[in-house]
């Protein structure tokens, strides 16, 4: 994921500072081990190291002289690629870890943590220790909590790593109920709500499931066929926008834009309207809409088309018989 | 060493951490305009004064934020005098602490831990993060096996916010109670954020009075604005008071909701952390009634509210919002 485009003068420095010490250790290192080490291109690390090799200390004389300055060595560097120092200054070691960066790093391990497996880890577990004993300011000023309701976590994770399959009752979205037979391959967390990645038999179709609207889930003595067309895990999407959609143009005041933003569709900015903002949002079926406007109630007004603002309408006139 | 061309920020800053980190007795900021790199040559081509003393302002602001610590102190025999405040980076507090050692499995972990976070400030934040931790030598790419952790952060007041107690700061902002339009503008010293039942919260300290608060993030309506008021002084522990009251909040609180079988309410509220069930009626824990409110809402036609009936009116309430802007 080299990208020499990671930007901004502290993403820079900071790799300067990491780099003379792990040229150090190393004695020598090629301009491509150093690359793959930082994650970086080779141009963004010979273009370090230039710099680097340059810089020094005013020293006494005021006038950079040259016991005042790193040095390499630049036949080597030029010639093969490869990194030596021949003189350093000042620093050895790396920056330790900011208060924020520990923050969130502790963060980040109780998150894993909420995995069944990890959780039960000691080395997460004494790491979590370590982090806390060298946080210094305060407390955490990041902190996630999150329990595992059922054992739903415990059972995806098992049937994922041992390779079988699972089935299950689900409720999807559009609000139909029933089994499905699917070979797992991925646990996955966002922002607090956990979702099954798999293969589902009886759809013949990649899916995502919600944990939260899965029942009776069993793991299978059938073994999970393999998907090794799905490594790239990270493709995915939870929600795919497609023609089917049903897009609905909403009204919402300027101070509702933080709350609702995550549906708003990017390409597409909301456009001004007296105090008012309008916005086409795409939804998946009318119980996407129905959730989206109760969950934002009194922030949020459906304008077009007429069939979704009568429909939120009869929404809210059953919703009301039916709790008195 | 000759200048040629503009010199770039970060190799002002590099000369910047080499200098300060090299001076014993520290270096005045005369010292460091006009014999630092990056200074001293826009010292001697005759650039404002005022324009240099700013960047340089700003560069300790950079190194403090990425967590490299900066002294300034008087030297005794100056007497108060500003100008004579010398800057310095000692290395005890710039290099990891004594003891602090990580082996490589720990090193992996952390490397997974900081990927967790995606969007947002944070990621750039995990990317220093990932570099200084590569200084170590180890080979940190390996991904977790079935397992994709991910953290957004989208929203924007979490960020400033995060800004704020990092600089200790108090915060203004407008906050929304659910249900109602309107808006009351807060002023808190913030302490943490927490993600508790899949919702940012925020706690802090409210003024004037100084009151133990706990906000929900995404009903911050307007930008966070950070002040100069210091934040109040608290203790480390009443972060963990606080965030465990939530918790508490929760195991404490039920309410009793009839649910249409076969639902998708039933499979919901059932898996809700603690719920219990006796027929259609399902017990369901919560933190806050108006948020429970909010997220029953989404199975209305499906539920009744058994009890509290303070539930009811607030689906109710929110229902009849719903009714009146569509009518």
């Amino acid at each position: 994921m080299a990208n020499s485009t990671t930007g901004g003068a502290g993403a820079n420095l900071v790799l300067f500072l990491s780099l003379v010490p792990y040229v150090m250790d190393h004695g020598e290192v090629s301009v491509e081990e150093a690359a793959a080490q930082f994650d970086r291109t080779p141009d963004d690390i010979r273009r370090a190291i230039e710099l680097i090799a340059c810089a020094g200390i005013p020293g006494d004389s005021t006038a950079y002289l040259h016991t005042d300055l790193f040095d390499i060595d630049w036949d080597l560097f030029e010639q093969d690629d490869i990194i030596r120092f021949e003189h350093t200054i000042a620093i050895d070691r790396e920056p330790r870890l900011s208060n924020r960066e520990l923050s969130a790093l502790i963060a980040g391990l109780q998150y894993i943590a909420a995995h069944p497996s990890y959780g039960a880890r000691e080395d997460i577990q004494s790491l979590l220790a370590k982090l806390r004993g060298s946080h210094k300011g305060g407390g955490e000023s990041l902190v996630i909590s999150d329990q595992d309701a059922t054992n739903t976590r415990s059972v995806v994770a098992q049937a994922i790593a041992s390779g079988h399959q699972v089935s299950f009752d689900y409720v999807s979205r559009s609000e139909d109920r029933e089994t499905r037979t699917v070979d797992p391959i991925a646990l996955e967390a966002r922002d607090g709500t956990w979702y099954m990645r798999g293969w589902c038999h009886t759809r013949q179709a990649l899916r995502m499931f919600r944990l939260d609207r899965m029942s009776e889930l069993t793991m299978l003595e059938a073994a999970s066929q393999a998907h090794p067309d799905l490594d790239s895990l990270d493709s995915w999407e939870v929600f795919t926008p497609s023609d089917a959609d049903l897009r609905v143009t909403i009204a919402f005041s300027r101070h509702a834009l933080p709350v609702i933003a995550e549906y708003l569709d990017r390409a597409h900015p909301p456009t001004e309207e007296g105090d008012r903002l309008i916005a086409e949002i795409p939804f998946a079926h009318t119980s996407s809409l129905m959730r989206f406007v109760s969950a934002n109630a009194g922030l949020v007004e459906v304008i077009a088309p007429t069939s979704a603002r009568l429909a939120v309408l009869a929404w809210a006139e059953s919703a009301k018989a039916s709790l008195q | 060493m000759a200048s040629q061309g503009v010199i770039r920020p970060e190799d002002r800053l590099f000369h910047l951490i080499l200098a300060l980190m090299a001076t014993t007795q520290g270096l005045t900021k005369e010292q460091i305009l006009s014999t630092v790199r990056g200074y001293r040559e826009d010292t001697e081509a005759g650039l404002a004064k005022a324009s240099i003393e700013r960047r340089f302002e700003r560069d300790k602001d950079l190194l403090r934020e990425l967590g490299i610590p900066l002294v300034a102190w008087i030297p005794p025999s100056e007497d108060d005098n500003n100008k004579a405040t010398v800057y310095r980076i000692p290395r005890e507090d710039y290099e990891p602490p004594q003891g602090f050692e990580l082996d490589a499995q720990d090193l992996r972990l952390l490397n997974i831990a900081a990927a967790v976070w995606r969007e947002g400030s944070l990621s750039q934040e995990a990317r220093l993060t990932h570099t200084k931790l590569a200084a170590s030598g180890v080979s940190v790419d390996e991904p977790l096996i079935g397992f994709l952790p991910m953290l957004t952060l989208r929203d924007p007041a979490l960020d400033s916010l995060r800004q704020a107690i990092a600089n200790q700061s108090q915060v203004r902002f407008d906050y929304l109670t659910p249900g109602a339009t309107g808006t009351k503008t807060r002023t808190v010293s913030p302490l943490a954020v927490v993600l508790h039942e899949g919702r940012w919260h925020l706690l802090s300290i409210e003024e004037p009075g100084g009151v133990e608060k706990t906000f929900l993030v995404r009903r911050i309506v307007s930008d966070v604005k950070e002040l100069a008021d210091a934040a109040r002084e608290a203790p480390a522990s009443l972060i963990e008071k606080m965030s465990t009251e939530l918790s508490d909040l929760y195991d404490k609180q039920t309410a009793e909701v009839s649910v249409a079988p076969g639902s998708a309410a039933e499979t919901v509220l059932r898996n809700r952390p603690g719920s219990s069930s006796d027929g259609d009626t399902i017990t369901v824990h919560y933190t806050d009634l108006v948020a429970l409110a909010t997220q029953l809402l989404e199975f209305a036609p499906d539920i009744s509210v058994v009890s509290p009936p303070e539930l009811r009116d607030e689906m109710l309430a929110q229902i009849e919002i719903v009714g009146v802007a569509h009518g």
